[in-house]
């Protein structure tokens, strides 16, 4: 466990160091400062936004996090993690934490600024308001991590083709609904996509979270995520370095 | 054999159609030192990759004795974004290892003063001391050193061939792939060249031999044929010189230490 932590630390440091939280940072103060500079806001729209912006503010810290992997220092990684198992989690856990982090920051925000004024919001926010929110976001910086890592360079050694893989994947995911909405044969793409606008769908015009189906929503994510990671972690250990 | 510690049947490697490894059949035996010479691209560095099973191959089999663990030299150890004391303090935590052991190390490598020098920041020379630091400090069954001297002084290279042949009398298996004939010399007992793919040994030793050891007393002269192992010696004798060199190096008053067959 000592192992595996002293990895994790490695890793974590290596992140903070570089520019690669620079440009998120940035991307979500900015978001905060022009998403409520219109008040009231509805609650729904502004958690549901947020999560958008986590989705894309994670699956580019992920690649990034991946593209900067130097082979040589992972081959060591994975011979001085014990056991070696741990390797594949702890990269996980490195951009898990990253993301929230950023989640926190997009929670919080609101939360206090609503409690020191009344009209931050169109409406009263509640306890149930955060907690589902809160669900909402988390679920959509999930499938974004594990979005951003799975088109890894040891997978798909052009950068180039992993990024277009990245943004095709991340576009289509938000526009899901309009092309099967006009293609009923692509209903498939609902298993495909990560399910970042699905909250938008479940909102529609009112401002409430409806508990169930936000419960599946995240059940939708978390599969999604587990499955990606599953299959990524297969990927690389059959191709190696 | 019981006594070996890799076997590789019929490993073959390729790169963008270019054939590294064909088919390469192998035993390697638990506590040799082998370095692998020869050109660059010749795939040195895919055997020793191939060994640690850290690349995929194209086709047949790496089998090992049980459960080995690995320490790598690579051969080109780049900088990260963190201090070379963060680094290998980390590498130590991962490894379990006491941070006195480490920290010695660090000065036995003279590089003391770079603790808090970002890695990036090092030379290639330092890099590569960095890079072999985080090998030696926990070594493990199998130690692969890729070209491990490239770009360091030769203080530090005095110090390196002085830490592995500590290793060797440990029993730690060594695959070295290196250019230079003095490390071979100094650490190797058998080298292999890769030629088309092939493995093939330079010294036509696939007879057997005896390794003797011995260790000196005062005021002995060293054969010329007797290679420094840290405090010991170490001999290369062919079975039917055996008898006579035993006596030549008991007369000498030279300590033997111990002998055994090289096949």
């Amino acid at each position: 466990m000592k192992s595996i932590f002293s990895l994790y630390k490695l890793k974590m440091m290596t992140v903070i160091r570089s520019a690669v939280l620079v440009i998120p940072t940035v991307s979500v103060v900015v978001f905060l400062g022009v998403m409520y500079s219109i008040l009231p806001q509805q609650i729904s729209a502004s958690f549901l936004s947020s999560g958008l912006l986590l989705f894309v503010i994670c699956v580019y810290v992920s690649m990034c996090i991946q593209m900067k992997e130097q082979d040589v220092h992972e081959e060591l990684f994975l011979m001085h993690s014990r056991p070696e198992a741990g390797y594949y989690p702890v990269r996980e856990m490195v951009v898990c934490s990253i993301m929230l982090f950023y989640a926190v920051l997009l929670i919080v925000y609101p939360v206090i600024r609503s409690s020191l004024n009344e009209n931050w919001f169109t409406r009263p926010l509640t306890s149930s308001d955060v907690f589902y929110g809160t669900i909402l976001i988390l679920g959509s910086g999930i499938c974004g991590i594990t979005l951003g890592d799975f088109f890894h360079h040891r997978i798909i050694p052009r950068r180039r083709n992993a990024i277009i893989f990245v943004v095709l994947v991340a576009v289509l995911a938000v526009c899901k609904e309009p092309i099967i909405e006009k293609l009923p044969g692509m209903k498939f793409l609902h298993f495909l996509l990560p399910p970042i606008t699905d909250g938008f769908i479940m909102v529609g015009n009112e401002d409430f979270f409806d508990p169930k189906e936000t419960m599946l929503i995240l059940l939708h994510s978390v599969i999604y995520a587990l499955a990606l990671v599953f299959i990524k972690i297969w990927l690389l250990r059959r191709r190696k370095f | 054999m019981s006594d070996t510690i890799v076997t590789l049947e019929s490993v073959s490697k390729s790169y963008n159609r270019k054939t590294v490894l064909d088919g390469v059949s192998h035993s390697f035996r638990k506590g040799g030192s082998i370095a692998f010479a020869g050109h660059n691209g010749c795939g040195k560095s895919t055997m020793l990759k191939v060994l640690a099973g850290i690349v995929r191959i194209d086709s047949g089999r790496v089998q090992y004795s049980g459960k080995i663990r690995f320490s790598y030299v690579p051969e080109k150890f780049s900088g990260m974004d963190v201090t070379m004391g963060r680094y290998l303090y980390s590498i130590a935590g991962m490894e379990g290892v006491e941070w006195s052991n480490v920290r010695k190390l660090v000065k036995d490598f003279f590089l003391e003063d770079m603790f808090h020098l970002k890695m990036s920041q090092m030379s290639k020379g330092s890099l590569q001391k960095v890079g072999v630091i985080q090998a030696l400090m926990s070594p493990h069954d199998i130690l692969l050193l890729d070209e491990p001297l490239s770009g360091q002084d030769p203080e530090s290279q005095e110090v390196f061939i002085s830490k592995v042949n500590e290793l060797r009398e440990q029993g730690i298996t060594i695959f070295m792939s290196c250019h230079e004939k003095k490390l071979m010399d100094e650490i190797s007992d058998q080298v292999y060249t890769i030629e088309k793919g092939k493995l093939k040994s330079l010294e036509g030793q696939e007879e057997s031999y005896f390794r003797v050891y011995v260790r000196r007393n005062d005021n002995l002269t060293c054969w010329p044929e007797m290679i420094p192992r840290g405090e010991k010696y170490l001999l290369r004798v062919a079975e039917e010189q055996m008898k006579e060199t035993v006596m030549k190096l008991y007369c000498e008053g030279w300590e033997l230490i111990g002998i055994e067959e090289y096949i």
